[in-house]
C-alpha cells in the first residue's frame, strides 16, 4: 500500500523549503496568477523552477494551485503558463475550472489534474464525473465526516486528498460571495475578506434577538490529529494542511507535528495526541476543533466570542549556521527577545530543547542585551548541535 | 427567438393559476434536497404537483440543488429514479446528479446552478458541449454578465434575493445553544443578519440542509432584457421567489412576458426600482487584492 502523502502549503520559496525540510512529502504553491491566496507572495516562474529543483533533490513534489473561478480576462496567457509550469517540473495543478482542465490536458499533458475543494466534492458519484474528465485526484469538501470519507474512498478510483489542519470556511467552498457583497473583494479569485468572521446582530423582523453579544459566524480551525490513523487506514492518498498565508514558523511546527504522527503510524508506534496538541498550540493562532470529522457540526466548532491565548509560543529566530567547535550559532531574528529569556529550539530532526540565553552579539561581535531588529543577524551560544533552518521560540 | 421563464412553485397553486402563470418552467423543490427556503414538499407531493404542472401545459422542473454528501448519495439517486420521469427539467448544483442522469440517458433540460462558477464565456462553452444550460454567476457586473449572456446557452437568475452563502452548519441553532437562551429559532423562517458597521439587513435562513444568507436587496437585472442581443441569446430567465411578495413576482413575470413580446418594459422596471429592488452587483466591480488584474 502506498504511503500517505503529507501535503503542506507554501506561500513563498522560503516556506517551500521549510515545509519540505520539516517533513512534507509535497507542497502546494500559488503562481502569480490563478491562485486563491492573492495576498500570499506567490511564485514567479523562476521561483517555481527553483522550488521544483529543491523539491526534487529532497524527493518531494510540487503542485500549483490554479483554483480561482476565472473570469474572461483571467484566461489570458493560461496556455503559456501551463506549459511553463510543466517545464519547471511541477507535478500537478489544483483546479476549479473545467476550461483550465481541458486546456491543461492538451498543452501540458504531463501535469496531474487535481480537483479543488472549491468544487464541493462530497460524494463518490461526483468523483466518477471527474474520473471521466481525466482527473488524478480530488480534494474533498471539508464538510464530510470520517465515516463518509471512508465510504467515499471505498467507492472511488481516484486519489483522495483530505484537509487535516487549518482554516475552515463556514460556507461550502466556492459558493460564497459574502466578501464580494460587503467589500467588493472577490472571494473566489483570492480576495476573501473573511466577512463571516465579523460581528453581526440577528433580527426577527425588526426586533433584535439575543443579548449584547454579537454573532460571529466564524469557524474554529480544523485539527485532525486524532483522525490521522483512521485516514491512512481508509486509504486517503494525501493529508493536506491549509495555510499558504501562514508563517514560516506555523508551517514548520504543524508539518513537523503531523510528520511525527504519520511516521509513528507506519512504525507502529504510539503517539501522545495531547502532546501533539500542545505542540500545535505553539503556532496556532486560533482555537481548533475536529470540524465535521465526527459528524454534524456542533457548537464546539464555532468561534463565537471565544478567546484564546494562542499561540503559546512566539517565533523569535531561525538558525543560519552553526559551528560545532565553538557552539556558536548564527541566528536571524524574527521577533523580539532578550538575554535571559528561556528559548526553545526545535527542528526537523531536533526534539524541543530549552536553554537560557546567556549572551549574544551582533554579526560584528558587539554585545547585545536585546534583539529588536527584524532579520538582524545575531551570534549566540547554543549548547546542543543545531542545523540551518532549526527555529527558536519563546513563551508568550 | 424568445427566452423561457423559470419560476419556483412558491405557493399551493390551483390548476387554473398554473395555467395562467406567465412562466414556462416551474420548479418544484424537493424537501431535504433543495436550497429553496420554501422547500416543503415530500416525494409524493412533488410528483403530484409535477403532474398538475404538465397537465396545465407547463414544464415541471425538479429543484434538486443541494450538495449531496456520501451518506445521502444512494438515497438521492433512488429518489431520482422514482420521480425524474415526471419532470422536463432539473436544476442541480452537484455534478453527481448530472452524471447519474446522463448515464441513464435521461432526456431532460439540465440547468446547472453553481451560483459562482460560470463567470466566463469559456466556462459557459464547456457546458454547452455537454448540453447543459448553466446559470450565470450572480456576482458579475453588467459588462461581464452581458458578455456571457450574449454568448448564448445560459440561464440568468434575473430577479430575487441572491444567495451569497450556503453552509452545511446550522448556524442559528448553534447560536441559540451558545446563548443558552429561551429564544427558539424556527426552520425555514427568514431572519436578518446585520453586520456591526453596516445598515444592511441580510436575510438569513436555516433550512433542513443548512444555513443560507442572501443579499440585503432584491436583485433586479431585468433591465438587461431591453438589450436585444442579450434577449435573443439567453435561453432561460429565472425569477427566484424566496421571500418575495406576490405583487413583486407578478410584476417581474409581466416584465418578462412583455420583453418576450417585444413590448416596452422600462416603465415596469422603474416601478420595481421604486419598490426597493436593486441592480446590486451589476454596478460593482469585484477586485483582487494584489497580484491580479483590477488590483
Amino acid at each position: 500500500m502506498r504511503r500517505v502523502e503529507l501535503l503542506a502549503p507554501a506561500g513563498d520559496l522560503e516556506k517551500l523549503k521549510i515545509a519540505i525540510l520539516y517533513g512534507a512529502d509535497a507542497v502546494y504553491i500559488g503562481g502569480s496568477k490563478f491562485s486563491l491566496r492573492a495576498r500570499a507572495n506567490n511564485f514567479s516562474i523562476e521561483d517555481i523552477r527553483e522550488g521544483c529543483k529543491f523539491a526534487k533533490e529532497h524527493h518531494a513534489k510540487v503542485y500549483v494551485t490554479m483554483n480561482v473561478i476565472p473570469h474572461d480576462e483571467d484566461f489570458d496567457d493560461v496556455d503559456d503558463y501551463l506549459k511553463d509550469i510543466e517545464e519547471c517540473g511541477v507535478t500537478g495543478i489544483i483546479v476549479s475550472s473545467m476550461e483550465i482542465i481541458d486546456r491543461a490536458k492538451i498543452v501540458a499533458p504531463k501535469l496531474e489534474i487535481h480537483i479543488s475543494t472549491q468544487m464541493s466534492i462530497a460524494n463518490s458519484k461526483v468523483v466518477e464525473f471527474y474520473e471521466e474528465l481525466g482527473a488524478k485526484r480530488v480534494v474533498l469538501a471539508r464538510e464530510l465526516s470520517m465515516a463518509n470519507i471512508k465510504q467515499l474512498i471505498s467507492r472511488s478510483n481516484l486519489e483522495v486528498e483530505v484537509f487535516i489542519h487549518g482554516g475552515m470556511c463556514i460556507s461550502m467552498s466556492g459558493r460564497c460571495t459574502m466578501s464580494n457583497h460587503f467589500t467588493g473583494r472577490d472571494a473566489n479569485r483570492g480576495g476573501c475578506a473573511h466577512s463571516c468572521r465579523w460581528n453581526y446582530d440577528l433580527f426577527d423582523n425588526t426586533e433584535k434577538i439575543g443579548t449584547e453579544k454579537y454573532v460571529n459566524f466564524g469557524s474554529k480551525d480544523l485539527c485532525a490529529v486524532s483522525y490521522i490513523n483512521q485516514m491512512i487506514e481508509a486509504g486517503v492518498a494525501s493529508l493536506k494542511i491549509e495555510g499558504r498565508m501562514k508563517s514560516l514558523y506555523y508551517i514548520a511546527t504543524v508539518v513537523r507535528c503531523y510528520r511525527e504522527i504519520i511516521d509513528a503510524y507506519y512504525n507502529q508506534q504510539s503517539i501522545d495526541i495531547d502532546e501533539a496538541k500542545v505542540e500545535l498550540a505553539k503556532a496556532e493562532n486560533r482555537l481548533t476543533s475536529f470540524g465535521f470529522l465526527a459528524g454534524e457540526m456542533t457548537l464546539a466548532g464555532q468561534l463565537y466570542d471565544c478567546r484564546s491565548e494562542m499561540p503559546t509560543k512566539e517565533f523569535v529566530g531561525i538558525v543560519k549556521e552553526y559551528d560545532e567547535k565553538t557552539q556558536i550559532a548564527i541566528v536571524e531574528q524574527r521577533n523580539y527577545f532578550e538575554v535571559g529569556d528561556v528559548l526553545e529550539i526545535f527542528g526537523p530532526n531536533l526534539k524541543n530543547t530549552q536553554f537560557k540565553l546567556l549572551s549574544m552579539t551582533d554579526e560584528n561581535d558587539n554585545e547585545l542585551d536585546v534583539a529588536r531588529h527584524p532579520l538582524q543577524i545575531l551570534k549566540m551560544q547554543i549548547p546542543i548541535i543545531v542545523h540551518p533552518f532549526d527555529m527558536l521560540r519563546k513563551s508568550k | 427567438m424568445s427566452f423561457k421563464v423559470i419560476i419556483d412553485y412558491y405557493k399551493n397553486f390551483s390548476f387554473e393559476q398554473i395555467s395562467l402563470l406567465d412562466a414556462d418552467y416551474i420548479v418544484v423543490h424537493l424537501k431535504g434536497y433543495s436550497c429553496f427556503a420554501g422547500a416543503k414538499y415530500d416525494i409524493e407531493t412533488v410528483k403530484n404537483i409535477a403532474d398538475m404542472i404538465r397537465l396545465a401545459g407547463k414544464k415541471p422542473t425538479l429543484g434538486f440543488d443541494a450538495i449531496i454528501e456520501e451518506y445521502q448519495i444512494d438515497e438521492s439517486l433512488r429518489i431520482l429514479d422514482n420521480i425524474i420521469e415526471k419532470f422536463d427539467g432539473i436544476i442541480y448544483s452537484d455534478l453527481a446528479i448530472y452524471k447519474y442522469l446522463k448515464d441513464r440517458n435521461q432526456n431532460i433540460v439540465y440547468i446547472y446552478d453553481s451560483k459562482t462558477y460560470i463567470a466566463s464565456k469559456y466556462e459557459n462553452n464547456y457546458w454547452r458541449k455537454k448540453n447543459i444550460i448553466p446559470i450565470i454567476a450572480n456576482e458579475l457586473n453588467e459588462s461581464e454578465l452581458s458578455d456571457i449572456a450574449q454568448n448564448g446557452n445560459v440561464a440568468l437568475e434575473a430577479f430575487g434575493y441572491h444567495r451569497i452563502m450556503y453552509s452545511k452548519r446550522k448556524l442559528l441553532n448553534m447560536y441559540q445553544d451558545y446563548l443558552n437562551d429561551s429564544y427558539q429559532f424556527a426552520t425555514n423562517k427568514m431572519y436578518y443578519a446585520k453586520e456591526e458597521l453596516r445598515n444592511e439587513m441580510c436575510p438569513i435562513v436555516e433550512t433542513e440542509i443548512g444555513t443560507m444568507i442572501y443579499t440585503p436587496y432584491i436583485y433586479n437585472a431585468l433591465e438587461l432584457l431591453d438589450n436585444e442581443c442579450i434577449k435573443s441569446s439567453i435561453d432561460f430567465v429565472k425569477v427566484s421567489t424566496d421571500f418575495l411578495d406576490e405583487e413583486m413576482i407578478m410584476l417581474a413575470l409581466n416584465i418578462l412576458k412583455n420583453a418576450n413580446h417585444g413590448k416596452s418594459i422600462s416603465y415596469d422596471i422603474q416601478k420595481l426600482y421604486e419598490l426597493g429592488t436593486s441592480r446590486g452587483f451589476l454596478d460593482r466591480q469585484s477586485f483582487l487584492v494584489k497580484g491580479g488584474k483590477n488590483a
